[in-house]
């Protein structure tokens, strides 16, 4: 049997692979190093605008040992300039259609939705995507004023219309939020 | 390989999704706003002119069992970094593109420009390569958001024109009529599907078309002489 040409033994593509691996590597940790803290305050300023427009409030303060499913990361109790509860504030993540879904849900005094604030998503543009649409009649105000009993898609027996073509994501953010309503009536 | 001649064929006779027919994926799910075809077609210009530089730069040290690997190697190297830039001081592009920046690393145009051209041609036609294809890549996209939004929506410039507060990414473009009027099957991904299929079509002929003339004048040529 003839050989062509010397082909490189194992070892040495494997070590080549290491090395071309190795300084993908570390030029990528260097990136994510410049670009981590800017990309961190951008979250927490987006996190920031969601709590301010679902439910304003003078003070949030964190909650903890409520009922979780495990979709809820985190509850604020909102209270107003003189201490009186204003509501609560809920930061979820949860599975919509095409992956997992960040949305911050306000809760009032009276244990109906003030609104929902989807911060991240990967769902289709043009469907799915219009759940994280914030202006003036985007679908996601059909939540505002909803209670436990209310808060469910047309075709679940509730009152909201989904969005047309987007099914699984309207529904994922409507039980959510209407998950968060259900916490909130057992702390009272 | 002269600019010209490079740049015309990345423009159009070796067009990537027109001619080559290659990188197909995101041009129909893509161009549903002019904001999104317009940033998805310069990122992947800039993915593809750094990896072809430097995938053309280490072409005779690369071991040939092993190309591909390293080819993946770099060009998820440079998505990510792209990627990571576009989410910490682009974010309206980051969150619009979403889950189409990583899929660069998929894109066909990428690993078949490295695999095509970049491994037998030296760094500056390489670097030039990059260019243009990325160039015709914009390209169509552009075409594919002008006639999507545009009979789908009614609108122009999703994105980037009459954006809500000057904030670029926001807002749906210039209405130039009622988007009930748009057939809005267009603006889903079917009707990237069908726009995509129309354009080849269109190119195919006018393509077919200029070949003819080209052998028609040539036959004269040989006949007059």
């Amino acid at each position: 049997m003839e050989k062509k040409t010397a082909s490189p033994s194992i070892m040495k593509l494997a070590l080549v692979l290491l090395a071309a691996a190795a300084v993908v590597a570390l030029v990528l940790g260097l990136v994510n190093h410049v670009t981590k803290d800017r990309i961190a305050q951008l979250a927490a300023e987006k996190t920031a605008t969601a709590y301010a427009n679902v439910l304003e409030a003078a003070n949030y303060e964190e909650l903890s040992g409520y009922e979780n499913n495990g979709t809820i990361t985190k509850l604020v109790k909102a209270t107003d300039e003189s201490g009186a509860p204003a509501g609560y504030v809920a930061e979820t993540y949860f599975s919509g259609a095409q992956g997992m879904i960040t949305m911050v849900v306000g809760v009032g005094a009276d244990n109906s939705c003030t609104g929902i604030y989807v911060t991240k998503s990967s769902e289709t543009a043009g469907l799915g995507a219009l759940a994280s649409e914030t202006q003036e009649g985007a679908w996601r105000d059909n939540l505002n004023g909803t209670t436990l009993e209310t808060a469910k898609l047309a075709k679940d027996g509730g009152s909201i219309a989904a969005i047309a073509g987007a099914t699984i994501t309207s529904r994922a953010c409507t039980d959510e939020a209407r998950y968060v309503m259900y916490v909130t009536s057992l702390l009272g | 390989m002269t600019a010209k001649q490079q740049f015309k064929e990345g423009l159009i006779t070796n067009n990537p999704v027109l001619v080559q027919q290659i990188g197909m994926c995101a041009t129909m799910a893509i161009t549903t706003s002019m904001f999104n075809g317009i940033g998805m077609g310069l990122s992947v210009l800039i993915i593809l002119t750094c990896c072809n530089v430097v995938i053309s730069a280490i072409r005779k040290i690369i071991p040939n069992e092993i190309r591909l690997a390293i080819f993946v190697v770099v060009i998820a190297g440079f998505v990510t970094i792209v990627d990571l830039v576009l989410q910490a001081y682009i974010p309206a592009l980051s969150e619009s593109l979403g889950v189409f920046i990583p899929l660069i690393v998929v894109n066909c145009i990428i690993i078949g420009r490295a695999e095509a051209f970049c491994q037998k041609n030296p760094v500056g036609l390489a670097f030039r390569d990059g260019i243009f294809q990325g160039l015709g890549y914009t390209a169509v996209l552009f075409i594919m958001c002008l006639i999507r939004e545009f009979l789908g929506k009614g609108s122009f410039g999703g994105g980037l024109l009459n954006t809500i507060d000057g904030v670029i990414g926001t807002g749906n473009g210039v209405q130039i009529f009622p988007s009930e009027f748009g057939a809005s099957i267009l603006t889903l991904p079917v009707g990237g599907f069908i726009t995509l299929g129309c354009i080849l079509a269109a190119m195919n002929y006018a393509l077919r078309k200029s070949e003819e003339k080209k052998e028609a004048r040539e036959r004269a040529e040989k006949e007059g002489k």
